[in-house]
């Protein structure tokens, strides 16, 4: 397929503050949970979640006749519907998570990720037709890979403790290799960022990460206010759990533009539009209280192989 | 023919939408299907060519792309293919105490297979089949099939004669806990389904719109193998024509592109593999067995829709008071008397037609897994046995192209 035809576009998003994107009522200890994949019990954003956002960043979304009146918003988001329904040409894929924020004794916190996270990025951006070209290192048991002068290691024994886990560390070429790469991606023009986040790299062994990942987001417990008494309200008030992704949370994902239907528009037309740069953006729920501000940054491979 | 058939593997890259034909909207919950129909994913396939081509669906495009026969999707999970269970290995949990009065439960596994009425007996079976009984006979209840046997205990399980001079008990260890089966990868379930609560945003007010709540279903496509790791669980599947010219065809070969398939326009790499045609081939141990039995057992690896309901078109009734059921077998010069069948209920299968821009008609099929029993009746050649592996019985040429009733065989 031409470029004019279909475009493959990577995004990233770092979380600024807490993110909520929820499933409505838990079945557990947590009543408003977050969403989490089926087998890998890692957290995501729904792909719905970000074209919604996006649209209502344009002033494109499916309500009144916003779409109808503008032909590149009908032809990039679609039209829903029983008779003149037709589907947008912007396809956007669930955002999968790239690095966790996990509270770190030393450097604050640190950026964790596994070997089958980075392998799942490594194929997202080869799909994107970017390349992590890099070897992924495997975190050996009960060992965390880090690189040569992370902020995250006690210095006497070389341990790095992560919330209530202490564990020995492994300085790691390739590690360091990866981190430069992902840094380079999801901070392009921000050295300062661009170093901490290095400092701040590490791949831990699956189950630790896994671990991290159901136990290490951020839960809040919640209640409501009666504004006549100012205490808890008897009838509504009831104490609640809300879970969060923590901010500094970064994911990944990518947006496909489908063959353009709409007479005289080409797809690239569309992703330049409403796929490009950098925006600071609102999504999930709890808004009113601080909580989704993510940056949304889409990253489109330079040297695009032509198909 | 062109007989040059590709090979693709399908990667989805999030939860897999498979819907049944039921509609779905505000208030609704999604219904999703155990696995994808073969004709979502073929017309999947050609839409994708279709565009690729660059020169619209005219007629004679729609015609090529039509042609374009699908012979999968099947399981590709680290390098084994794997089929749907046949319904006539039975599995029963056994359980035994070591001296030192610890319980341990495993898994046997018992066969249906054509057998005979004792005095007294009967049903309302039409007269030319045999009841299928268990065997070794027992009365249990059966336990959960699991979804899936790689080609290597299908194969095993295809030249099974007899369950009891088996080695096959030995494959299946049953976890009770979550119902799944380790054994050395050889079967897998199906994908897990993930449920998605959707609601609409009103931009004027920021809150929820009344009524605008919805669920989709996807089915998970990574599974967890015996050590716990999580492995991607990708298809495969074989391309072909039958028009030499078919230029369109010529596109297949190259195709390393992202296109949607199924529900919600989730989307899929579909990649071309060179080095996977073997995959496809008919064991030699299969087309040894069956030349030398005469015997013979058809395992539907994809649903199959027959002119007859569940009895294919290719098979008559034969004689007075009905009483036997005989044919050729497509594709070949194999003739056959139809013994006995083991399948389930029906399955509804429907989609929406782009030709015609309305909804296809809801045809009943025979659920994968079906077996069938036959005698055969005349000589059969090394040729006949190769061609007729994985090649579809169904009655009608273009659900044969769309990946309906392939067939797999083996001996009983």
């Amino acid at each position: 397929m031409s470029e004019k035809n279909d475009k493959t576009i990577n995004f990233w998003i770092h979380a600024l503050s807490a993110i909520h994107v929820g499933t409505g009522k838990g079945a557990g200890y947590i009543d408003l949970p977050i969403s989490r994949e089926k087998v890998t019990n890692w957290p995501y954003i729904p792909g719905s979640t970000i074209k919604g956002v996006i649209a209502d960043y344009y002033d494109a979304s499916d309500s009144g006749d916003r779409r109808e009146k503008d032909k590149k918003k009908k032809a990039a988001f679609g039209i829903a519907g029983d008779n003149n329904s037709s589907a947008g040409s912007l396809v956007f894929t669930d955002a999968r998570i790239v690095c966790l924020p996990v509270q770190s004794l030393y450097g604050t916190f640190a950026w964790c990720t596994s070997e089958l996270v980075l392998r799942s990025l490594s194929r997202d951006l080869e799909w994107g037709k970017l390349c992590l070209e890099e070897e992924i290192p495997v975190a050996p048991e009960n060992k965390v890979l880090v690189i040569e002068g992370s902020s995250l290691i006690e210095k006497s024994n070389k341990k790095i403790y992560l919330q209530e886990l202490d564990m020995d560390t492994q300085i790691c070429e390739k590690t360091e290799r990866l981190a430069e790469k992902i840094a380079n991606l999801v901070f392009p023009d921000d050295e300062e960022w661009r170093k901490k986040f290095k400092e701040r790299f590490t791949i831990l062994p699956e189950n630790v990460f896994n671990y991290f990942s159901e136990m290490g987001t951020q839960v809040e417990a919640k209640i409501r206010i009666d504004p006549n008494t100012k205490v808890v309200d008897k009838e509504q008030g009831g104490l609640w759990y809300q879970e969060a992704l923590p901010a500094e949370t970064i994911l990944t994902g990518m947006v496909w533009c489908d063959k353009v239907y709409e007479e005289n528009i080409q797809a690239k037309e569309l992703t330049d539009k409403y796929c490009t740069g950098k925006k600071t953006i609102q999504i999930g729920g709890k808004n009113t209280t601080g909580q989704g501000r993510i940056t949304l940054s889409f990253m489109e491979a330079k040297n695009k192989k032509e198909d | 023919m062109t007989k040059s058939p590709k090979t693709i593997k399908i990667t989805p890259r999030d939860p897999l939408v498979a819907r049944d034909g039921r509609p779905f909207s505000e208030g609704k919950r999604m219904k999703s299907l155990d696995w994808i129909r073969p004709s979502v994913v073929i017309g999947s396939l050609r839409t994708l060519v279709g565009k690729l081509n660059q020169k619209g669906f005219n007629k004679n495009t729609i015609k090529e792309l039509k042609d374009i026969s699908i012979t999968g999707p099947f399981p590709y999970v680290n390098n084994k293919l794997y089929f749907p269970t046949p319904l006539d290995m039975v599995l029963k949990e056994e359980g035994t105490q070591n001296s030192e009065g610890e319980k341990s439960t495993y898994t046997s596994i018992h066969q249906l297979k054509p057998g005979k009425y004792n005095e007294g007996e009967g049903s309302t079976l039409p007269r030319y089949l045999s009841p299928a009984m268990l065997y070794p006979k027992e009365q249990f209840k059966p336990l959960k099939r699991p979804a899936f046997c790689s080609k290597n205990q299908m194969t095993q399980w295809l030249l099974t004669k007899d369950i009891k001079t088996s080695e096959l008990n030995k494959l299946l260890q049953y976890n009770k806990k979550d119902g799944s089966f380790f054994n050395n990868n050889n079967v897998i379930n199906f994908p897990k389904k993930e449920e998605r609560i959707h609601l609409k945003i009103c931009p004027e007010s920021g809150s929820a719109e009344e009524g605008k709540l919805f669920s989709s279903i996807g089915l998970d496509m990574n599974i967890h193998d015996n050590n716990g790791d999580i492995l991607p669980l990708e298809m495969l599947a074989k391309l072909d024509t039958d028009i030499p010219q078919n230029e369109l065809f010529k596109i297949i070969s190259k195709l390393n592109h992202i296109h949607p398939c199924g529900g919600e326009r989730r989307l899929v790499k579909w990649n071309i593999c060179n080095n996977l045609e073997k995959i496809w081939e008919c064991p030699k141990e299969i087309q040894e067995a069956i030349k030398r039995e005469k015997k013979l057992r058809m395992v539907l690896a994809t649903p199959a829709i027959f002119e007859n309901g569940w009895l294919p078109g290719w098979l008559t009734i034969k004689e007075e008071h009905e009483t036997k059921c005989i044919g050729t077998i497509p594709g070949t010069e194999i003739e056959v008397q139809l013994v006995s069948v083991v399948n389930e209920r029906w399955q509804p299968l429907s989609g929406w037609s782009y030709e015609r821009n309305k909804p296809k008609p809801i045809s009943r099929m025979v659920p994968a897994g079906s077996v069938y029993f036959f005698k055969i009746t005349n000589s059969v050649s090394d040729e006949d046995i190769a061609n007729m592996w994985l090649q579809s019985v169904c009655d009608d040429t273009q659900l044969k192209k769309d990946g309906f009733g392939l067939s797999l065989w083996g001996i009983w």
